[in-house]
């Protein structure tokens, strides 16, 4: 009896000593970066380029001819201050052409003789501006409706196709001078003098393209300096809709079934949360709790038309492809009733009809709002006068914009369409 | 074979039938249940096997003692001064009821640690290794001659061979 004993123990020993050897997993190297989705900019603290492009028409120095509280005339110099707190600024007035400004040549857009340029073109701006810097266009943003489709068009290749971010900023300011381009009679030129009376205050803005990171931060420092309140209004369009994106590491999914966390790959993202499935032959279900904390400058969001888009990966031959059936994978969103800005996003699906064998699948989802589920804040519509103004001298206002609510429209329909404006991201990635 | 050796072989064989039990549990059964245990936590499965390692050594080593006191006792302490051996059954059964709640007790401390959750089953499997396995059959397979029919039962397993 002891003798059998002892023989099972040594061969149960044997075993368990063989079994420290089994073979590894080959290793399959760092996995490709997400596709859909930014990359992430893991640069802390990196020095910003900034341009300043500064409209140098006739219709700009009414800004500069009132003195009292008068914003437009301080921002030279505020621009310059955040410039160079954000790494280092250069200067351009724009008309006919673009003139790169020297020294502190910038300062003369606070006197009125500096503005003799007779068009405005911002698509030109925009078409020259550098994608890596954060490039800032001042202008009163007169535009026809002709024109600015072709600077829409530009800004969505430049910018959003390229998950980067414009902000919008408009500052109403003391006016007294000409506008011209207005009406047919007069030399098309319309004169107006808002006084000091602040509801007569005329809009100039501040249209602020770049890096997602790099023009919330110029937004947070203008708000530092030139303030916030009924005369100066923030407007952003970001694939960003919420302060921080919710995500995987910080969505709570507790209530999830079959899938465990695992380490087996080399992510190139911390958003892409590795996972692996308990019992291949039952369902997979991940249930999340999605609280977001809105963010203060982007277009109201319509929580009832928030949806899932999903998108399913395989790895192959070391690239992301992306498989176009995802039938399979079956999802409900569902906004809490007792809870404010949370939802509960269930996603299911069996392993063997969405996991092919010895595979990595990504499977990423956006919760974004659907058609037509971003609204423009209300100020946008308090600051737009009809293009029909623009032809005919009384009707027009001087303390609104000509097409206001058509140019941030086009903004936000560009933003929306062409990547995925999300409150959460999941992005799981699961080795077969 | 020499009294001394046969002791080395005892005492070899109870360290070797817990460490085995471990062994078991770490490379057999850790994986599988840390999955499931892990399942809507944000612990990855290599972190979980790697503090549960330190709490199977805790346990292995309660179990290891307990038996290994209960060795030395009836090998080297109890003195035979009557035909009944009264009380040393009671002697074993208070080093089981150790063993026991000693396994329980590291098992539910050691798993305060929020990244080991674990379920209620590990308990069980902990008991059945390291107290049934590891207590009671060494103790029914190793325990010296002149008590060898102390453990509960072992006169039933030993009248069988």
């Amino acid at each position: 009896m002891k003798k059998i004993v002892g023989i099972a123990i040594l061969l149960v020993m044997t075993l368990v000593a063989a079994g420290c050897f089994f073979d590894k997993e080959e290793s399959l190297g760092e996995l490709p970066y997400l596709p859909y989705a930014a990359m992430p900019d893991t640069e802390q603290n990196k020095s910003v380029g900034v341009d300043v492009y500064w409209d140098a028409t006739c219709s700009m120095q009414g800004y500069t001819t009132i003195q009292q509280q008068n914003t437009y005339q301080r921002l030279p110099d505020n621009l310059e201050d955040i410039g160079i707190s954000m790494g280092e600024i250069h200067f351009f007035r724009f008309g006919e052409e673009i003139q790169p400004l020297e020294g502190r040549e910038h300062r003369q857009f606070m006197t009125p003789e500096y503005y003799t340029e007779l068009i405005t073109p911002i698509h030109k701006v925009v078409e020259q501006a550098d994608g890596k810097h954060l490039s800032v266009v001042v202008s009163d943003l007169f535009e026809s409706d002709a024109d600015w489709s072709n600077v829409a068009k530009q800004i969505k290749s430049k910018y959003f196709e390229n998950h980067q971010s414009v902000a919008v900023i408009g500052v109403k300011n003391p006016f007294k001078g000409d506008i011209f381009d207005v009406g047919y009679s007069a030399g098309g030129k319309f004169f107006y003098d808002s006084g000091t009376d602040a509801a007569k205050y005329r809009p100039f803005y501040m249209l602020v393209m770049g890096p997602t990171d790099d023009v919330r931060s110029f937004v947070a420092k203008c708000k530092e300096r030139i303030g916030t309140g009924a005369n100066v209004k923030y407007l952003l369009f970001s694939e960003e809709l919420v302060e921080k994106v919710p995500d995987l590491n910080t969505i709570d999914y507790s209530n999830s079934e079959n899938i465990f966390m695992d380490s087996k790959l080399q992510v190139p993202d911390k958003r892409m949360v590795e996972f692996g499935v308990n019992d291949k032959s039952a369902t997979v279900k991940l249930e999340t709790a999605i609280n977001y904390k809105p963010f203060a400058d982007v277009c109201q969001i319509d929580t009832n038309s928030l949806q899932p888009v999903i998108k399913v990966s395989k790895l192959e031959n070391g690239e992301w492809v992306e498989e176009t059936d995802v039938s399979a994978i079956r999802t409900s969103l569902e906004e809490k009733t007792d809870s404010d800005n949370t939802f509960v996003y269930n996603m299911e699906f069996q392993p063997n009809e969405v996991l092919n064998a010895d595979s990595v699948t990504l499977l990423q989802t956006f919760i974004v709002p659907g058609r037509d589920g971003l609204h423009l804040p209300a100020w946008v519509q308090e600051w737009n006068m009809d293009n029909q103004a623009s032809f005919d001298a009384g009707q027009f206002d001087g303390s609104k914009t000509i097409n206001l609510v058509s140019l941030m429209s086009s903004l936000k329909d560009s933003s929306t369409t062409i990547k995925y404006p999300s409150i959460a991201n999941i992005f799981m990635v699961i080795k077969n | 074979m020499n009294r001394s050796v046969k002791t080395a072989i005892q005492i070899g064989g109870i360290i070797g039938v817990i460490f085995v039990c471990a062994a078991i549990m770490y490379f057999g059964l850790a994986d599988s249940l840390g999955k499931t245990y892990i399942t809507g936590t944000k612990t990855k499965i290599i972190d979980w096997t790697s503090h549960y390692k330190n709490m199977l050594i805790i346990v292995m080593l309660i179990s290891m003692f307990t038996s290994l006191l209960w060795y030395v006792l009836s090998r080297f302490v109890f003195k035979i001064t009557s035909c009944f051996g009264v009380g040393k059954r009671a002697i074993w059964l208070v080093i089981c009821v150790v063993n026991v709640i000693g396994v329980l007790l590291a098992t539910a401390l050691c798993s305060n640690d929020t990244t080991l959750k674990v379920g209620f089953s590990l308990y069980i499997i902990h008991v059945i290794l390291f107290s049934v396995v590891g207590y009671y059959l060494t103790s029914v397979l190793f325990t010296p001659a002149a008590y060898k029919y102390t453990p509960v039962g072992a006169n039933l397993i030993k009248l069988k061979k």
